[in-house]
């Protein structure tokens, strides 16, 4: 019967085995960011998004929902992301100024269609000088919790 | 009258010869290539792309994607052509290996406003004559050098290495390689934030660094209106214009962020800081047209 430290070790090893790879990945640098890969990251994050192409060639959007918020991440052709999620609140621009001057990483913008004013949280990152899976990851949770920050902020 | 068999020889030669002109066509052989010919050229080869001259009309450019990748062909009044397409910079000694064992493609570092970047390229001799196979065979094998020089790039390149956290040391040396002088402020309370200040052209900036995590650059301008600022904001990617009012001195400020948590390259860190200098100038140039 082998030693139990050995079984241990050889769950340790195992362990590690499985979490190179994941880790290595983390560290790659690579461009352009492709759908496939982009895919994986939000499956991985347990994201169920919809994919919707483009009118354009090298542009895809994927929609998900996050509790009460949509949100919609763009691919422009692998060079650059942008997340975004919609609120309908009517807010001033003076109060879209206060988020913006408080937020670090999104920025309020009053959208003005025919219809309606809607305001946009967006972010958007520079891939052109390449990307890694945690880069992206980061990218996506930060927005995730930006926007429930933005919500929370707009509920005041 | 013509006899019907007369006629039906006639058809078919007419059709033979509608078949072997368009064949001979793709194989005529041209002393030069006009714009028209060259989006046909394009268009067979199923890329949307953007047509635009010099000022003299003497070239002629046509932006599309080719696969994943930014390319422009440029024609030189139809005698020569050239494939080109911008990557992040490469190191000479990177550089020179790629020129050296390369068939076809040539890579040359080039600087813009402070931005070091790389340009893969590709030239055709048209004047000895070619024929629209020639040309498409050419753009076609300019993708082929794309993905090579991509993979090339990629594979373990001067700035791929992942930073876990942004040194004030390392802030100094990307600004040190871009040619810019700084100013770097320390940090007397502790904070763990340190600020780089530095001028591009007659514009201040300044970069703070949030404990190696984050960084923040910024430029401040006169105070404009906040639906101005809203609709620059609208127009524009990776930067936000927020007006903000101190201490009775009111301003606007463009600023750019930038997430390092999950780690960085030096390269990234170049490029957030080149693109931002590039935003300052169209930020300028927007808050000049809209005072007037």
């Amino acid at each position: 019967m082998r030693p139990r430290s050995s079984w241990i070790l050889l769950g340790l090893f195992a362990l590690l085995a499985t979490c190179r790879p994941a880790l290595a990945q983390d560290k790659k640098v690579y461009r352009p960011v492709v759908a496939e890969k982009l895919e994986k990251i939000l499956l991985d994050l347990d994201f169920k998004f919809q994919k919707v192409p483009g009118k354009k060639e090298g542009i895809a959007y994927y929609d998900f929902k996050r509790g009460d918020f949509t949100l919609r991440l763009h691919n422009y052709g692998g060079q650059d992301l942008w997340i975004e999620c919609y609120f309908s609140d009517k807010w001033s621009l003076e109060d879209l100024n206060r988020w913006n001057s408080r937020s670090k990483f999104t920025r309020a913008v009053l959208v003005d269609t025919k219809d309606k004013s809607t305001i946009s949280l967006e972010a958007q990152l520079d891939c052109f000088s390449g990307a890694t899976d945690a880069i992206i990851r980061q990218f996506i949770v930060r927005f995730d919790q930006e926007t429930k920050d933005f919500a929370k902020f707009l509920n005041k | 009258m013509i006899p019907f068999i007369t006629r039906r020889w006639l058809a078919a030669l007419l059709v033979f010869l509608a078949i072997a002109n368009s064949a001979l066509s793709q194989d005529a052989v041209l002393k030069e290539v006009s714009p028209e010919q060259l989006e046909k050229i394009l268009g067979d080869l199923k890329f949307e792309a953007k047509k635009s001259f010099s000022k003299k009309k003497d070239e002629a450019y046509f932006d599309f994607m080719h696969g994943a990748y930014r390319a422009r062909l440029t024609s030189y009044d139809g005698k020569d052509l050239m494939l080109d397409s911008v990557f992040p910079a490469v190191s000479m000694e990177k550089a020179n290996t790629w020129n050296t064992k390369a068939k076809f493609s040539r890579v040359s570092i080039q600087k813009e406003g402070g931005n070091f970047f790389s340009i893969l390229e590709f030239n055709f001799d048209v004047s000895g004559g070619v024929t629209a196979n020639a040309a498409k065979q050419f753009v076609v094998r300019f993708g082929d050098e794309l993905k090579e020089f991509d993979s090339y790039v990629g594979s373990g390149g001067l700035d791929e290495k992942i930073l876990a956290a942004v040194t004030n040391d390392k802030l100094g040396s990307i600004l040190k390689t871009m040619g810019i002088a700084f100013q770097m402020k320390d940090d007397p309370k502790g904070t763990g934030v340190t600020a780089f200040d530095f001028e591009l052209g007659i514009q201040k900036l300044r970069l703070y660094n949030f404990n190696g995590k984050e960084l923040l650059i910024d430029a401040h301008f006169k105070a404009i209106p906040l639906e101005q600022t809203n609709q620059y904001n609208l127009s524009r990617k990776f930067i936000r214009a927020v007006n903000y009012k101190v201490e009775a001195q009111a301003y606007t400020a463009l600023e750019g962020c930038f997430d390092c948590e999950a780690g960085v390259t030096e390269g990234m860190l170049r490029q957030f800081l080149a693109s931002f200098g590039d935003e300052v100038k169209q930020f300028s140039d927007f808050v000049q047209k809209n005072a007037k």
